[in-house]
């Protein structure tokens, strides 16, 4: 049984202030995207009753958490959140097991019956052969799965992600996002992921909420954003290209639902240690934009539509359509220059070493 | 080993000396009580209903005040590490105040304060028929009074020392706050705790002064081994040696055992 | 070297004043702080330096080679013993005399009349320990009374004893006549049979290097015999020596 998250959150912490609007579905997943500084962390402690909000209310499943106007509070202790934090926070006394089933016994359970009570969640985390090893002797990826299974394990009415793949080694971080990707489905809970890495965002989330200096500047769907961004932050970070394709030799066969056409279409790069399922990255800045074929025939070039061309402060973001849907950023003036109209035609090149690839 | 060799090597003259010169000082005089030691007399005198009467009483009262400070001192030590207290320092203050005192003055106070004619000693030897002076709970509380503050100062820093953010972890997992002073917040500090524990107990061990200004003397219910090697420097010096060897190896053995097993600092 | 050698120079006093190390008995500390100042007047160089403590513990440093003239003991074994030792280099001559009293805090609030009282399960008593000369008094008279009081403490020296009693801390203990002189205590008298009295004795000590006929620690102890000085001695609640 679980409810929808409707938080409005005024909080200050000396200077800043933070004035945001949050509503997050059962079973939705959300990321909370934005710069250092944004107010990330202090919609987290405003949810998790570290930090009571000035005005506004919290609200989750019907039940009102924090309301100053009728001054209720509810005590972290009774709001039933789970937390997975971005310095995991494991209790370094007890083995990874134990932390799992901390908040179990937190519930009145004896030691013995949340042990067996978390085993099956401790396995599907991977977990089993360091369920006993101390919380502090635990590698980064395994402490990170520890601090997963921690937030789940008490069957949260709302799940919080602080930076999940923070911190973490590439392989490390692909494991734990692929594992958070097929774990996040079954979760029935509001969850909230924050992070400032739009390829979790993008991969993970339902629909990102960009905050910035304590505000939501744009809210919507990864795709919506893409297109679409609202501010300069938005446009940097959640603007970028992403590409999933299977790597194989340093190159990317691009998966059918991306581009119509698959033979017309791949991608090379300069990533030789990278193999398999990938999710490719290219700057709307190093897509470059032709009239003319360009010289020394770069295995990365075709002809594409333009879709639109909207303005983006100093420069001008241009959506390209098949057959594969891009994102480029160029300056007004080659706009003009290469006389670009939706509609028309155009040759798109991007360098080996502009295309940098992660395993998903 | 060849850093090590390495890094002897470059350390400063000046430092190696004074650094010799320290250990010299505990040694030299360490060595001097070992010189008179009365090694053939020794089973005998250590048989000794005295000296076996102060050795019980000493571990006991020691081993109890080490207890009490426990049991009081961290909910203190607690207190002034995490709660916003007007005049905390002031608190802080008066509960170091044993460690810069003289003992004898310590005593004194206690005397004003418990004695017969005290401040509150008299309506609790009406209410309770208690005496606290010249009984075995007198020399508890003595020794608590000096070993207390060693036990706060140590486990208030083990408390600053804990980032807060792991009690409100525990407490968003659902922890009451007394599950998780009890679940996280002791575990993770217990070096402090196990260290001011140590500290406490050493310094009950070798209490004397305010032992005997409020306890007094009396064998077998106040006489500790520091009293009895007290008096018997007055008239018996090997037995004053004897007893002041075992409270030496006592200490040696706890504070060695300690050290390697629980008290990595 | 040669600046120490000056420091050290300046700071001992001028050659000219002969200084002598007293070692006396705790009890004595009063009296002997007039004595000292008194024959100090009769004297143009001479100075006196009191070492006062437990007659046994003195006796102890005395044997670990403490720089000591004279030694005047509480207790005749004591100085006996140090005599065995060869410690000792004149005759020790007995210079006063203490007995034991019960003293009890001011206005005897517990209502002691006798030594029998010592018995009683409801008082606070104390004595000193055994090992000192007040404790040794005290087990005398206990052993004359025929008595097996059980003490609640046996206090080092007789100042802590006493000080407990004028607290009210103690209900009654043994101590000096002469130590109740200054003391705010009054002290219950003994029966005639039940006096034990103590000599005090006082000798010219081994290593003295003030010694010979007209050496100043042989001066200082012809001064504590004089008229004068039993009347020091009297006026601090000790008796005359009696002439054997």
């Amino acid at each position: 049984m679980s409810g929808a998250l409707h938080a409005q959150l005024k909080a200050e912490r000396g200077n800043f202030v933070l004035d945001i609007e949050l509503s997050v579905e059962p079973g939705e997943t959300v990321a909370l995207l934005g710069p250092n500084g944004a107010g990330k962390s202090t919609t987290l402690e405003a949810l998790m009753g570290w930090q009571r909000i000035t005005s506004g209310s919290i609200e989750l499943g019907g039940r009102v958490l924090d309301d100053p106007a009728s001054a209720v509070f509810v005590e972290p202790e009774r709001r039933a959140i789970g937390v997975a934090f971005q310095d995991k926070l494991l209790f370094p006394h007890l083995s990874a097991i134990d932390n799992v089933a901390f908040g179990v016994v937190s519930q009145g359970h004896s030691k013995g019956e949340s042990r067996r009570m978390v085993r099956e969640l401790v396995e599907a985390l991977g977990l089993t052969s360091v369920a006993d090893r101390p919380a502090d002797e635990l590698s980064g990826g395994q402490a990170q799965r520890v601090a997963l299974g921690r937030a789940l394990a008490i069957n949260p009415e709302l799940l919080l992600l602080d930076e999940p793949m923070a911190a973490l080694d590439v392989t490390t971080r692909t494991a734990i996002r692929r594992l958070l990707r097929e774990r996040l489905v079954a979760v029935e809970a509001p969850t909230i992921l924050v992070t400032h890495d739009p390829t979790d965002a993008s991969v993970l989330a339902d629909r990102i909420i960009v905050i910035e200096d304590g505000k939501v500047t744009q809210v919507g769907t990864p795709a919506e954003i893409r297109r679409r961004p609202q501010t300069t932050y938005a446009a940097d970070l959640v603007g970028i290209n992403l590409i999933t394709g299977t790597l194989r030799d340093g190159t990317i066969s691009l998966d059918a639902d991306v581009v119509a056409t698959p033979d017309v279409v791949t991608l090379s790069t300069s990533d030789r240690a990278t193999e398999g399922r990938v999710v490719a990255t290219v700057h709307p800045r190093a897509v470059a934009l032709h009239r003319e074929q360009p010289d020394g025939s770069p295995r990365n070039a075709w002809m594409a539509t333009v879709e639109s061309i909207e303005p983006l402060g100093e420069t001008s973001r241009v959506q390209l359509g098949a057959p594969l849907p891009l994102t480029a950023d160029i300056t007004p003036a080659a706009t003009e220059d290469l006389g670009l109209a939706p509609g028309r035609s155009i040759w798109v090149a991007i360098k080996a070493t502009e295309i940098s690839v992660s395993n998903v | 080993m060849t850093r090590q060799l390495r890094s002897i090597k470059s350390a400063p003259p000046v430092l190696v000396a004074a650094a010799a010169l320290a250990v010299a000082f505990f040694v030299v005089p360490l060595l001097g009580l070992l010189w008179r030691v009365p090694w053939t007399d020794l089973p005998e005198i250590l048989g000794r209903p005295v000296v076996r009467d102060a050795l019980v009483l000493s571990l006991l009262s020691s081993l109890a005040a080490a207890a009490l400070s426990t049991i009081l001192g961290v909910p203190l030590a607690w207190l002034l590490a995490r709660v916003e207290l007007r005049g905390r320092s002031l608190i802080r203050a008066i509960v170091t105040l044993p460690m810069v005192l003289p003992p004898v003055v310590g005593g004194a106070a206690l005397l004003f304060a418990f004695g017969r004619r005290g401040l509150v000693g008299g309506g609790l030897e009406d209410v309770t028929g208690l005496l606290l002076p010249f009984s075995t709970a007198g020399v508890v509380m003595a020794n608590t009074f000096v070993a207390l503050p060693f036990l706060v100062v140590t486990v208030e820093g083990g408390f600053r020392n804990l980032d807060p953010r792991f009690e409100a972890a525990a407490a968003s997992l659902g922890a009451s706050p007394l599950e998780v002073f009890r679940r996280v917040t002791l575990p993770m500090i217990r070096p402090s705790i196990v260290a001011g524990i140590v500290l406490a107990w050493a310094r009950a061990l070798g209490e004397f002064g305010a032992t005997i200004t409020f306890a007094g003397n009396l064998q077998g219910r106040t006489q500790t081994l520091p009293l009895a090697v007290f008096v018997a420097l007055e008239s018996d010096r090997d037995e004053a040696v004897a007893m002041s060897l075992v409270l030496v190896v006592i200490s040696v053995a706890v504070l060695v055992g300690l050290r390697d097993r629980w008290w990595r600092t | 070297m040669l600046s120490l050698a000056l420091l050290a120079s300046a700071c001992s006093p001028a050659r000219s004043d002969e200084t002598i190390q007293v070692f006396a008995a705790s009890s004595l500390t009063d009296a002997f702080g007039d004595m000292a100042a008194a024959f100090e007047g009769t004297q143009s160089d001479v100075n006196v330096e009191l070492v006062l403590g437990g007659s046994s513990s003195l006796r102890e440093q005395i044997l670990d080679g403490a720089q000591a003239d004279v030694f005047a003991s509480a207790n005749l074994d004591v100085m006996i013993g140090l005599v065995d030792a060869g410690a000792i280099a004149s005759v020790p001559m007995t210079f006063a005399t203490n007995g034991v009293v019960l003293a009890v805090p001011a206005g005897n609030p517990a209502g002691v009349t006798s030594i029998t009282d010592l018995s009683r399960e409801d008082l606070v008593v104390g004595i000193c320990a055994v090992e000192v000369p007040c404790g040794a008094a005290a087990a005398q008279l206990f052993q004359l009374a025929d008595l097996q009081p059980s003490p609640d403490t046996q206090e080092p020296n007789v100042r802590s004893l006493l000080a407990k009693i004028e607290e009210g801390e103690l209900d009654v203990g043994v101590v000096y006549r002469s130590d109740l002189i200054s003391s705010t205590s009054d002290s219950i008298p003994l029966p005639q049979e039940l006096m034990v009295e103590v000599d005090y004795a006082i000798a010219v000590v081994a290593d003295s290097t003030n010694t010979g006929s007209n050496g100043a620690a042989d001066e200082f102890i012809a001064f504590v015999l004089s008229p004068v000085g039993q009347e020091i001695l009297e006026r601090h609640g000790l008796g005359q020596p009696v002439s054997s």
